[in-house]
């Protein structure tokens, strides 16, 4: 993930979390540090925003989670591993963000709540197609965003999942009829958190954004742990190797794996 | 700041329907005023039988004059309980019209002030309410008669039995009729997501 011997020489200690940057696009000779931290991942994508302009945002959320590093499969698929909290923190995050800017421009009066559209909930299929999604996303490494995402920068994997996608998508066309009953049940309409828990939004959402907030720090802390022990020993400059959760290096199948002390600056990118 | 922001929230509340109604009451109050939300029973009558839309009436009347006479399909809803119904509404299909009713208007003005402050499109009231439609559309019912006086908002007309939408005039056949009316409902059509999900 990062070349230590480039990246550390002559930069302050730093704890070993801040540490662990991604660099992108880099090779030996380009190091490139970069952007992934936990001051740049309050960019509010992936949760169904609209628009009157959807090319407009759909590129703009394509380059964010492009530029967050959520083209890299083995990142992703690590959160289901808890080895690598990005994906859950940088959601989360993003989740309590749009909550509170929405609930507060509602409350100034600045957006009407009742237009944002809320995806119907149909409880148990919806639970069903998580998990389908789920094991999907562990197996392929991408949910559909980031698969498009990775396959638009010639990912082989990502175009592999987008291929698997369609088929899916087809599959699931042509036998939909065989289980409409299920498909179509436990119906309960715009379903919220207020709704659901019979909360009105006021006290709702600190209590939510406290939540979050407490997940945010919590996972943060299990993901700390874990790069701590995957670290032991920062190098000099207060910067470790880190290996991505699987052992290897997230950059590419050019890229070699990290020592194991953390010790070495290997380069991954 | 994230914190700032959700004691903010916690402080100042969603609003209501009375504060929402507050925030469009100048250009909805001339609506009403200039009575463009009205339609006539000839225009409902049209478009329960317009199959590119799908139609919703709310019939806020009493239980009692619901069951004596009703139009087709018409749902009671107490007004005391359309914020509960409101959610159910904004998931209706795009191309629905709302459209509410009463004894004559009174109750159903002020069902439509609720739905138009939770910004539920499309909504119309039937001008005269079920007095009006009778008056139109069931005047040879002899199972029916008008009654004289009465107050502000009762029914004016007498049954022979509590038949509801079994009258013929419940469900008039629209080619028996040749009615003029001023065609009022636009339908305002509301966009369906274009994007969601994760990613």
């Amino acid at each position: 993930l990062v070349d230590a011997q480039d990246l550390g020489r002559g930069t302050p200690p730093m704890n070993t979390e801040r540490a662990c940057q991604i660099t992108r696009g880099g090779g030996e000779n380009t190091p490139a540090p970069v952007t992934v931290g936990k001051k740049n991942t309050l960019n509010n994508f992936c949760i169904g925003i609209r628009s009157d302009r959807p090319g407009c945002t759909s590129c703009h959320a394509g380059f964010v989670l492009e530029i967050a590093g959520f083209v890299n499969s083995s990142k992703l698929a690590a959160q289901f591993y808890f080895q690598e909290m990005t994906v859950l923190k940088v959601m989360f995050t993003a989740i309590v963000v749009a909550m509170v800017l929405i609930f507060l421009s509602s409350a100034l009066g600045m957006l009407d709540y009742n237009l944002i559209w809320v995806n119907p909930t149909y409880l148990w299929p919806g639970i069903v197609g998580g998990l389908i999604m789920g094991i999907g996303f562990i197996i392929g490494g991408f949910c559909p965003g980031t698969s498009l995402v990775a396959m638009s920068t010639f990912k082989v994997d990502g175009l592999f999942y987008v291929l698997g996608a369609v088929f899916g998508i087809f599959l699931f066309g042509e036998t939909v009829d065989l289980f409409d009953i299920f498909w179509n049940s436990s119906y309960m309409g715009r379903s919220t958190i207020p709704k659901v828990v019979g909360l009105p939004t006021g006290p709702g959402c600190p209590a939510r954004c406290s939540h979050g907030a407490l997940h945010v720090l919590g996972f943060g802390a299990i993901g700390t742990d874990i790069q701590e022990e995957r670290c032991p020993e920062p190098t000099q400059a207060g910067i470790c190797v880190c290996r991505d959760a699987l052992g290897g290096c997230p950059e590419g199948p050019d890229s070699r794996p990290a020592s194991d002390d953390g010790s070495l600056g290997t380069d991954c990118g | 700041m994230l914190s700032a922001g959700a004691l903010k929230v916690l402080i100042l509340g969603q609003p209501a329907t009375m504060d929402r109604w507050a925030r469009i009451a100048v250009e909805r109050q001339a609506q009403l005023d200039e009575r463009e939300v009205y339609i006539h029973p000839g225009e409902l009558l049209d478009t329960m039988h317009d199959h590119r839309l799908n139609l919703v009436m709310l019939d806020v009347r009493e239980e009692a004059d619901y069951n004596l006479f009703h139009l087709a399909d018409a749902d009671r809803i107490p007004i005391e309980e359309i914020p509960a119904r409101i959610p159910a509404l904004h998931m209706e299909p795009a191309n629905t019209v709302f459209v509410v009713m009463s004894n004559d208007e009174i109750a159903a003005t002020e069902c439509w002030k609720i739905l138009v402050a939770e910004s539920i499109p499309n909504v119309y009231i039937l001008e005269d309410g079920s007095n009006g439609w009778i008056s139109t559309l069931g005047s040879d019912e002899n199972r029916l008669r008008a009654l004289d006086g009465g107050e502000v908002g009762d029914l004016r007309y007498a049954f022979a039995a509590a038949l509801g939408s079994a009258f013929p005039a419940a469900d008039p056949n629209p080619h028996d009729y040749d009615i003029e009316y001023t065609p009022k409902i636009k339908l305002e059509l509301k966009h369906a997501p274009i994007s969601g999900g994760c990613g």
